[in-house]
Formats: C-alpha cells, sequence, structure tokens
C-alpha cells in the first residue's frame, strides 16, 4: 500500500527561523496519526505543505503520490481539514456553506452532512460570525467530514470543543474514518487525547522529527526509572538510553530510551537500587527527549 | 461618566496607531509642500494642473493608509464581543463609538481640507469644484472604515451619512479658512488662461461653498439615522431584542442587495465559487457605486449652467463614481487574507479557476453598476432637467468635451468609444488596489507624471504645445520597461499554465478595440499625450496575467 503522504528532506524558513528542517515523514494509509509538538513546533507548517499552501523550498511533498501544489483539485478533493483558526467567512451560513462544499467535493454525501449537522446541533440559518468557538468548529469538522475524505487533516481538533464532545465525538469520528480504511492526521497540545485516539505518533520539535512510530511501540521502548544510590551519590546516574534525569530527595527519576532487561543490569552494576521502573506518559516522553514542556514554545 | 471613557479609551486603543499614521502622513506632506511652495514656487503658482493632483494626494495617502492599516487589522472600529457584556446602557455604547467615528471622520476630512485650503490657494481660488471632488474623496476615508466588514443595507446605511457628516466638515473648514486665513495672493493671468477663466487680477476669485438650508436638516437627518441603525444594531449584539425582528429587515434587505438567486445546488465547482465570490464583497460594488454616483449628484450647484450640470450628473454616475468604488472592491477582493487562504486556497479548486471567477465576477459587477447607474442617470436628467432623451445628453456631453460636432454616426461612434474606455478604465481600477495591479499602477504613475509634469521647469514650446524633453525621455524608458513586464508575466502566467494560450486572442481583442476607442478621442488627448494614453492599453490587458500569477503566489507561498 501506498503510503498517504511522504515528506522527504523537507526544509521551510521563515527568514531566520526554520520552521521545518530536513523533515522526513511517512504517513500509511488507514492510521490515525497523532502530530504533537510545542508552539512553533513546525506541526502547522507541515499541514501547510500537505494541503499545497506552501511550496516545498527544498526537499519533496507528495500526497497521494502528487505534489499538492501542482495537482490542487486531485490532492485537496481527497482531503478533509480543519485549519487552527478555524478560519470561515463569518458572511456564510451553515447551510451555505454545505451547499458550496457539496458542489466542490464530488464525495459530499448529504445525508452524512445533514446528520453531522444534527449531532453538532448546528442553526442551518445561522451565521458563521455568530457562532461560538465550540459551534465555529463543529461546522469546520462538518465541512471536513462530511464528503469522507480519504485523508483527514485537523489542526488542533479539540480546541474550543468541550470535554464532552472531545471524548466522544472526536474519538468516534476518528475511530469510525480509521475503520473505514481512511488516514487521519492530527495535530494537538493534548497528549492525554492523542493517547487515546492515536495509532501513531509524530513528535515534532523545533522543526525536526524526534520520533515517529506506533504509540505501543514507543512506550514499549521507553522506561521511566526511579533509583535510590545507596552512596548518596549527587550526580545523575549513568544508564543506557538516558534522556532526562530529575532528582527528587535520594531519589532519581530517570526516563531512557532502553530495554528494561539492559536498565536493570546497568542499574544493578553501578549499585544502584530500583525503586520502580514504569511506562512514561507521552508527556514524560516528550519532555525527556524535547527538553521542555509541549505546552510551551512561541505563539 | 467612567464606563464612557473605558469605551471611548477601546476605541482609542484599536485605532490610535492607525490613525497616528494616517496623521503623520498629513502632517508630513503639508510640510513637504511648505517646503515645495517655497523652493520652487513656480510649480504651483504656473501650472494648475499640478495643484489639481496635489489636492487629491492628502485624501488619496490618507485613503490608501487606512487600507494598509486596516489590511494589518491595526486599526478597527467594532468592539471586540466582551465589550458588549459590560454593565452599561446600550446608548452609553453606541454613544461613544458614535462620538467617536464623527471625530476622526471629521478630523481627517478637516485636516485634508484644511492642508488644501492653505496650501494649495490657487487651486481652491479659481475652481471651487475642486472642493467637491476632494470633499468627496474626503468621504472616502469614512466609507472604507465603515464599510469594510459590513454587508451592503449596513454599509450603506453608514455609508451615506459618513459622507454627509464628512463633507460638512470639509466645506466648513474650507469656507472657515479660506474666509480667515488665505488667499493672499491673488492667481495670476497665466494660471487663469490655463483652465479658460478671465483673469480678474487684484480680485480675490473664489466661490464661497454654498450651505442652503437643506444641507444642514439633511446632514441632521442622517445623523440620526446613523444613530438609530448603530444603536438598533448593538442592542441586536447584546440581544436585547429578538434576533427575528431586526434579523427579518436585515434578510429582506440582504437578500435584495445580493442581486443573485439562491438555488439548492451549483453547476459545478467554478459556479459554487462564482457564488462565492461574488456574496464576499463583490455584490456590493454596484450599490456603493450608485450610492456614491447619487451623492455626487446631490452636491450639484444651483450658480451653475444647466449643462455644465447636466454634464456633472453623466460624469458621476457614469465615470467618477464606478471608478473609485472599482479600487476599494478591487482592494477587498484580492488582499491577501490568510483567513480566506485557508478557506479557500484548502479547497479543490485550481488557482486559474479562482482567478477566471474573480475576473468574470468584476464583469458582471461593472455590468450592473453600469445598468444601475444609468437608470439613475436617466431618472436624474428627467428629474433635475425633464431631459427625456439621456443618450442624446450623454451625445452632447461628448460634444462639449471633445468639440466634436458632426452626423449622429459620429456621435454614436464617440458614445461608444466613450463607454469602452469608461469600462476599460473602471476594469482597470478593479485590479489597482493590489499587487495584481503593479503594472497598472506603474502604467498610471507614467501617464500622470507625463501628463502632471509635461509643463514643469525645463519645456520647450512647440507651437501650442508644451514638450519636455525629460519627461519624453523618462516616459520612453518606462513604456519600454513597462512592455517588458508585461511581456514577462504573460509568459510566466502561461508557462505556470495559469493562463491558457486561447484567450490571447481575446486579450489582443480587447486591447485593440481599446486602441481604437482611444483613436476617437486623438483630438483631445492631443500629440504630445498619446504615449501615456497608450500606455493605458497595457493596463486592461495587465489583470488577464496578474491576477492569476498574484493570487498563485499568495496560495502557493
Amino acid at each position: 500500500m501506498e503510503p498517504v503522504v511522504i515528506a522527504k528532506n523537507l526544509t521551510r524558513k521563515y527568514r531566520r527561523v526554520t520552521a521545518l528542517d530536513d523533515f522526513n515523514l511517512t504517513v500509511p494509509e488507514g492510521q490515525v496519526l497523532g502530530l504533537v509538538g510545542e508552539n512553533g513546533a513546525g506541526k502547522s507548517t507541515l499541514i501547510q505543505h500537505i494541503l499545497g499552501m506552501l511550496r516545498a523550498q527544498s526537499g519533496t511533498m507528495r500526497v497521494f503520490g502528487l505534489d499538492p501544489v501542482q495537482e490542487p483539485v486531485k490532492v485537496l478533493s481527497r482531503i478533509g481539514y480543519l485549519s487552527e483558526n478555524r478560519d470561515m467567512p463569518g458572511w456564510m451560513r451553515v447551510r451555505e456553506l454545505m451547499r458550496y462544499c457539496h458542489s466542490l467535493y464530488p464525495g459530499w454525501d448529504p445525508k452524512y452532512a445533514e446528520e453531522l449537522r444534527e449531532l453538532f446541533e448546528l442553526d442551518p440559518t445561522a451565521k458563521l460570525r455568530t457562532l461560538s468557538l465550540g459551534q465555529t468548529a463543529k461546522t469546520g469538522l462538518l465541512a471536513a467530514l462530511a464528503h469522507k475524505p480519504d485523508l483527514l487533516v485537523l489542526d488542533e481538533p479539540s480546541s474550543g470543543l468541550d470535554p464532552v464532545v472531545r471524548r466522544d465525538i472526536l474519538g468516534a469520528i476518528f475511530r469510525s474514518v480509521a475503520h473505514e480504511g481512511r488516514t487521519v492526521l492530527f495535530s494537538s497540545h493534548l497528549l492525554e487525547e492523542v493517547e487515546l485516539v492515536a495509532d501513531r505518533i509524530a513528535m515534532v520539535h523545533a522543526g525536526k522529527l524526534m520520533i515517529h512510530d506506533t504509540l505501543d511501540q514507543i512506550k514499549t521502548e521507553h522506561h521511566r526509572v526511579t533509583l535510590r544510590s545507596s552512596n548518596g551519590q549527587s550526580s545523575a546516574p549513568t544508564l543506557p538510553g538516558t534522556l532526562s534525569s530529575e532528582q527528587s530527595g535520594l531519589e532519581w527519576k530517570v526516563v531512557c530510551f532502553a530495554p528494561e532487561s539492559e536498565l536493570r543490569a546497568s542499574a544493578q552494576s553501578a549499585g544502584h537500587e530500583i525503586v520502580s521502573i514504569e511506562r512514561p506518559s507521552l508527556d514524560d516522553i516528550f519532555v525527556a527527549r524535547a527538553g521542555t514542556p509541549i505546552n510551551s514554545g512561541r505563539d | 461618566m467612567r464606563a464612557f471613557t473605558t469605551l471611548l479609551w477601546e476605541q482609542w486603543r484599536q485605532t490610535w496607531r492607525g490613525l497616528a499614521l494616517i496623521a503623520g502622513a498629513l502632517f508630513g506632506y503639508w510640510l513637504l509642500l511648505i517646503l515645495v511652495e517655497r523652493l520652487v514656487f513656480i510649480i504651483f503658482s504656473n501650472n494648475p494642473r499640478i495643484a489639481l493632483a496635489a489636492a487629491y494626494v492628502p485624501v488619496a495617502g490618507a485613503v490608501g493608509l487606512l487600507f494598509m492599516q486596516e489590511s494589518r487589522s491595526q486599526i478597527g472600529f467594532a468592539y471586540p464581543r466582551r465589550m458588549f457584556w459590560l454593565p452599561v446602557h446600550t446608548y452609553a455604547l453606541v454613544g461613544a463609538q458614535f462620538l467617536y467615528k464623527i471625530a476622526v471622520i471629521a478630523l481627517l476630512a478637516a485636516a485634508a481640507g484644511w492642508i488644501c485650503a492653505t496650501e494649495i490657494k490657487l487651486t481652491f481660488a479659481i475652481m471651487p469644484q475642486v472642493v467637491m471632488f476632494t470633499g468627496m474623496a474626503a468621504t472616502l476615508l469614512g466609507m472604507v472604515f465603515l464599510v469594510c466588514g459590513y454587508g451592503t443595507g449596513t454599509g450603506l446605511a453608514l455609508f451615506v451619512p459618513a459622507a454627509a457628516i464628512s463633507i460638512l466638515a470639509f466645506r466648513y473648514v474650507y469656507a472657515a479658512v479660506s474666509h480667515n486665513f488665505i488667499l493672499q495672493m491673488p492667481p495670476s493671468a497665466y494660471d487663469l488662461a490655463q483652465i479658460g477663466l478671465t483673469p480678474e487680477t487684484g480680485e480675490f476669485l473664489y466661490v464661497y461653498p454654498e450651505f442652503s438650508a437643506w444641507t444642514w436638516w439633511g446632514g441632521a437627518a442622517t445623523i440620526v439615522w446613523w444613530a438609530m441603525v448603530s444603536y438598533l444594531a448593538a442592542r441586536r449584539a447584546r440581544s436585547e431584542v429578538p434576533g427575528d425582528r431586526v434579523g427579518r429587515w436585515v434578510r429582506m434587505v440582504s437578500n435584495v442587495t445580493y442581486l443573485d438567486r439562491d438555488s439548492d445546488e451549483f453547476a459545478s465547482p467554478e459556479a459554487a465559487h462564482r457564488w462565492f465570490e461574488w456574496r464576499r464583497v463583490v455584490y456590493m460594488y454596484p450599490w456603493i457605486t450608485l450610492a456614491l454616483g447619487l451623492f455626487m449628484v446631490a452636491t450639484l450647484r444651483s450658480s451653475m449652467e444647466d449643462e455644465e450640470n447636466k454634464f456633472i450628473v453623466g460624469f458621476s454616475l457614469l465615470g467618477i463614481a464606478p471608478a473609485i468604488v472599482a479600487v476599494l472592491i478591487g482592494y477587498a477582493m484580492t488582499r491577501p487574507d490568510p483567513r480566506y487562504m485557508w478557506f479557500v486556497g484548502g479547497r479543490p479548486l485550481t488557482t486559474g479557476t479562482i482567478s477566471r471567477v474573480r475576473l468574470l465576477v468584476s464583469i458582471k459587477a461593472i455590468a450592473i453598476a453600469y445598468l444601475l447607474a444609468f437608470v439613475a442617470y436617466t431618472g436624474a436628467s428627467f428629474i433635475l432637467f425633464q431631459s427625456t432623451n439621456p443618450i442624446s445628453a450623454l451625445v452632447t456631453d461628448l460634444e462639449l468635451i471633445t468639440s466634436t460636432y458632426g452626423s449622429s454616426r459620429n456621435s454614436l461612434v464617440m458614445l461608444a468609444s466613450a463607454v469602452w474606455i469608461a469600462l476599460i478604465v473602471v476594469w482597470s481600477m478593479f485590479w489597482m488596489g493590489r499587487t495584481a495591479g503593479v503594472v497598472a499602477w506603474i502604467a498610471a504613475i507614467l501617464a500622470s507624471a507625463y501628463f502632471y509634469f509635461d509643463g514643469g521647469r525645463v519645456y520647450q514650446r512647440q507651437g501650442d504645445n508644451i514638450v519636455s524633453p525629460t519627461w519624453i525621455a523618462f516616459g520612453s524608458a518606462l513604456t519600454l520597461l513597462m512592455v517588458i513586464g508585461v511581456v514577462a508575466v504573460f509568459s510566466w502566467a502561461i508557462y505556470r499554465k495559469l493562463l491558457s494560450v486561447k484567450t490571447l486572442p481575446a486579450i489582443a481583442i480587447v486591447a485593440a478595440v481599446t486602441v481604437w476607442a482611444g483613436f476617437q478621442f486623438r483630438d483631445v488627448i492631443g500629440p504630445d499625450n498619446m504615449v501615456p494614453a497608450l500606455i493605458w492599453i497595457l493596463v486592461p490587458i495587465a489583470p488577464f496575467a496578474t491576477v492569476p500569477v498574484t493570487l498563485a503566489w499568495q496560495r502557493h507561498r
């Protein structure tokens, strides 16, 4: 099966700032890929390349095997997207938006669109500028979903949605889209949410891809080890694949990228007492890898 | 009182940067005029064309700056949503905004008027109609920030009173300043001869602006109307009135002003996008043109001859108003708005399709605007002058302009040429607001420079004509550069498949008809102005390539 998205050595610079730096990513078909990273990491820039709104300065971007800048109709008719700022014309009414999109997308399903509208409790006569943040996000989702796109690209889809919609509806949509063999690529700050719905995770930091793997694989390969040093050691213990370490009283908490057996052997030989070995959260892994919490960074 | 001050502060906070920039530019322009007047006085005293052009600069500059500020979201008079929930009475909410807007419009118009009145004495002293035109241009200031972002119904309701307030402020300052401080030096005989007036050396030669009773009552009525509209809008925003009551009226007005029908589905993606571009902003063009044209007609002066007034009616409705509004709408239509790019740029439409749609809806808007304007022209001619045949009145105007009195065939040819040129100028103006109009702007600047400076400091007299070797040299060089630029842009558009080769014959026909129409006015243009006139042939064809090229650049950065 040909991957849906292939970014190869993609670099994007905005004057002195490098938004994407020799970036490589392959998104297989039928997967839900969560794109995580702090603000300014390059997530939106990647999404803009996928939609053909940015031309590759160097490297290549292929979506369904095509260049989205050269073949916008062939590529974009198979993509449903929601932008981070929910950019929609305020003068339009919900009903007009549905009518407009219906004509643009060959696969638009009016029945499904109406179902979504009812599910989201949207007034068809309401102007988009009068909608609340959450309603605007729902309207954007409706426009992105109703043509049953092969690739659903959502930039911070949870933003503005209340917890119930976020957990139940969004999750259900993702599962249903993936179940039908279609692909979802979404960016998010909310790592718990990503853990709930994503099959694969791509962590982006400072324009580079730090990790890209299945959630299970990432969790299996990373460990959070709590050690107690018998000799009251003040410097950080050296364990294989150490990504970060933090002292708390006599204990050290170390996030490592190594098999558990190797970690145990190494700790034993160094004379450390292992208090616990746990699976770290995605947040722990991100902080350990990037050296910065995910909610930091420039906006 | 505290709440009221807070509201005023909010307005100031949202607008001060943009307004400061405009004020600074006006101040700079005033300083420049003083310097120029002191150092090279000969230009102002000996060339009325420059003075005339200079009268437009402050207002045109201020409008341009407002455009930029609005485009960068650094200026905006609408309250943020949170302000609607402040514990203040709706009267205070609306009153603060209302007073602030009136003050801004009046100050900007007054500043522009004061500069014109004090520093471009000659122009105002002998050509009172200039006051009308510059005042009208000043009202556009109000229009820009009041209309942008509103629907036609609301926009027009706000624009007309803003225009009235602005013109009143302008006229008042003009009258006060000119009466008390200026006109120390009467115009020279040479200046007057240039525009065909009899010199009366030693006497003040300005015409005091008319302030009839209806002007004041009309102004007061429009202010009340504007206040009512604003009050109702604020009450609606605060949910103080049922949405349906006001909404029903808004929908009724909107449905009429859209000038297209709603249907359940579109024939094609292109048809859907035509609807989108039309509803987004272009549908406003015919209505604003009509409003502006009628506003200009309303400023007719009873002291002028009927023939002159008839000419102003035709010129305002069919000439000036469509051209001015085209710039505004063209700007709003083509500005690189990130929100638009996210919404439309990510849709399955080619850049060529979006460009074609933009060009087509512009043609539709021009056609409807002229239809409306012609109906208004016929009505105005009938009511004001009991003229039952507007076509013959137009022909008479053309005969006056061209000084050609010939057969009816000749008249019809001249009429057709004039209509074509008017359409072409309006078409060009659509694309002058943005980067897509770069070539057009170069042509315009070039033509204007040639036109206005041909009697500059270095010139030779050849018979009745004044020829400036400097400007001929500049003109030739820049013309060549512009032709190269146009060819390059066309080549690029064709190479990137943004423009079909098949459209080239159509573009050639447009150019040929323009040459033919221009040729009919060869006697008016004059032999020494043929170069800038010919340059205008490039202007209307430039959008065919520059619109898709610019859009491609905006869409795929």
